[in-house]
């Protein structure tokens, strides 16, 4: 069977070139780049990235492409690098896994005079490092949330202190107990307008409904924090300072409610949590079979193997 | 010259590139470094918690673990085999300490659980009306309960009560304690009433909440580590009994037959490390208490 391997590796290659080139306009028409031009000029062209435009058209795929975003993880995950930062570093980190594989394959050729695995698998094993990479990203995020989450779930009836004597607002207590957590990440993401990376409004030209410099209230942008981000602590502290400024309740009520509701929540998920674990816990000690055989069936395997010998 | 080492080169090169690329945009190791270190914090702090949960020092901790693994390697070599050696290494390093931990975890929530009691204490000294918070605080800690005895000392003698919290959450390591403490600092400049007021409203049931998250949290621990401890028991006996049967030992005397059994020994320590996953746990948030004092300070500043 013939070689296929360098055919496929200079259709791989071609195809890339050929996307490359596509992407940055050489197969556009003169007439069209110099449309896209004067429309930019005007704000009369859509420039939002591909991904937005096929959510507009179909929904579903707006909560695919949100959940996977990769910007949206890093901001979510409080990296300070960008989509192509992130993309060059995992392109590192799989070149030097398949060097370090191929000199492995290279010096075990030494021996044998011929290559012991494919440079090819080593390749696509080193490929894995993306995927691998992308979940990393996807478990930090999801950390960073739970912690955030966390971080003011576990705090509300210090605020609810703090808020008592009237000297702070709800937001002025979230503060202060942000600054006194040992874990900084609900203090990160409020310090600096960090938020601001993924709550703020995009300054596009087709965004008319809220100007870029618009002054928000907290509670806005409490919501907007809780929704861009996925933090449910911050929609429900939005819902209780709305409730305060709407019904004219005493802050650390509010908060001292919310404190026990939410508590009472969390021995609730706690307990489903607790009951679902049970049976998988009883297989995980089911799993204490295999080393058991293990121990008991290899002096039998080698008896019997010396038998036939 | 090998087409394989030329492609390596070129790959290299490319990796060089793009490392270079990554430097210019401002990107470097030093980042990480403070990464790193983040990370390993936890893992001390999680030491320190055990060692205070046994009433010692990190140093004495940290000197009995690996004391528990070299009294494992010398039994392993008295024993002989390469195996041996190792596993009983890997029994002191890491089966001593999560024998102790269930104790230290034990009479962390022994602790906590007298901080309700002691909360109740505090509102009924302050409901006759003659002590400020700060004198109720020092003379509940002249007769402590014995479980809080150890973290209240600081409290004794303090000149600042202030400073005394912090101290006392510090010796106390405990989320739980630590959370009492910040909620004092926050009281501290409050009237008597007040405090009293917002301990029975807010503090008392939220104490009564986080222990009986704290006491299922326990609960799981428990019984995660009894079905580890089943696994273990089993599988040291299944190991006594096949190295009791001579022509079973025989096949486990050779190279093929130590490596078996370590792949062995990894399945059980990777069954533990499952169990461990699966047990459900809650973490708490730990509060810098020395930070909340300084907030405190800087409030009136």
């Amino acid at each position: 069977m013939p070689d296929l391997a360098l055919p496929l590796l200079l259709l791989a290659l071609g195809g890339g070139l050929g996307a490359l080139l596509w992407r940055f306009g050489a197969f556009t028409p003169r007439a069209v780049v110099a449309w896209s031009r004067i429309g930019r000029h005007h704000h009369l062209t859509d420039e939002r990235p591909l991904d937005e435009r096929l959510a507009d058209r179909v929904p579903s795929l707006a909560r695919l492409f949100r959940q996977t975003s990769v910007p949206r993880l890093l901001a979510i995950a409080n990296r300070r690098e960008n989509l192509n930062t992130w993309l060059i570093r995992v392109a590192v980190y799989v070149l030097v896994v398949g060097v370090a594989l191929l000199a492995v394959d290279l010096l075990a050729s030494f021996s044998s005079h011929q290559l012991p695995v494919p440079p090819l698998a080593c390749l696509v094993l080193a490929g894995l490092f993306v995927p691998l990479s992308y979940l990393s990203l996807q478990l930090e995020a999801r950390r960073r949330q739970d912690t955030i989450n966390r971080a003011i779930a576990q705090s509300l009836s210090e605020m609810a202190i703090l808020t008592y004597t009237g000297e702070y607002t709800v937001s002025g207590a979230l503060e202060f107990v942000a600054r006194c957590h040992r874990q900084r990440s609900l203090l990160d993401l409020l310090a600096d307008d960090n938020w601001r990376r993924l709550a703020w409004p995009q300054d596009t030209p087709l965004a008319l409904a809220l100007r870029s410099n618009q002054l928000l209230s907290t509670v806005t942008i409490y919501q907007r924090i809780g929704r861009a981000y996925d933090l449910e602590m911050f929609d429900e502290l939005a819902a209780s300072m709305r409730r305060i400024a709407e019904k004219g309740l005493v802050p650390s009520d509010v908060l001292t409610s919310l404190a026990a509701a939410t508590g009472k929540k969390h021995i609730t998920a706690m307990t489903v949590r607790m009951e679902q674990a049970r049976p998988r816990m009883a297989l995980a000690v089911g799993l204490m079979v295999v080393p058991l055989l293990s121990l008991i069936l290899y002096p039998a395997a080698v008896a019997i193997s010396n038998a036939f010998h | 010259m090998s087409p394989l080492l030329f492609f390596i080169e070129v790959l290299l090169l490319v990796a060089v590139g793009l490392v270079v690329l990554l430097a210019a945009g401002g990107f470097g190791p030093g980042r990480h470094r403070g990464r790193v270190l983040e990370r390993l914090e936890p893992l001390l702090d999680r030491e320190r918690y055990v060692a205070s949960g046994l009433g010692w020092s990190l140093r004495v901790w940290l000197a009995i673990r690996l004391g528990a693994a070299g009294l494992g390697l010398a039994v392993g070599a008295l024993i002989g085999t390469p195996v041996v050696i190792l596993g009983l290494g890997v029994v002191g390093l890491f089966g001593v300490p999560w024998w102790l931990k269930a104790r230290a975890a034990q009479r962390k929530l022994e602790m906590d659980r007298a901080l309700i009691p002691f909360m109740i204490n505090l509102i009924n000294l302050l409901s006759q009306g003659q002590q400020t918070l700060n004198h109720a605080l020092k003379d509940l800690a002249q007769n402590p309960d014995p479980r809080l005895a150890h973290a209240l000392e600081p409290l004794k003698e303090a000149e600042s009560v202030s400073d005394a919290l912090v101290e006392v959450a510090r010796r106390g390591m405990s989320p739980m304690l630590e959370r009492v403490c910040v909620d004092l600092l926050l009281s501290m400049d409050q009237t008597p009433e007040a405090f009293i007021e917002q301990a029975q409203k807010i503090l008392i049931p939220q104490y009564d909440q986080d222990l009986e998250i704290q006491a299922r949290n326990h609960a799981a621990l428990a019984g995660g580590r009894q079905n580890g401890l089943i696994v273990i028991a089993v599988m040291a006996v299944a190991f006594v009994v096949v190295m009791r049967v001579e022509t079973l030992r025989a096949a486990y005397a050779g190279l093929v037959g130590q490596l078996m059994l370590l792949v062995d020994g990894a399945m059980i320590v990777g069954i533990l490390g499952i169990l461990d996953l699966m047990t459900p746990r809650t973490p708490w948030i730990r509060w810098d208490v020395a930070a909340v004092r300084e907030q405190m300070r800087r409030r009136y500043a």
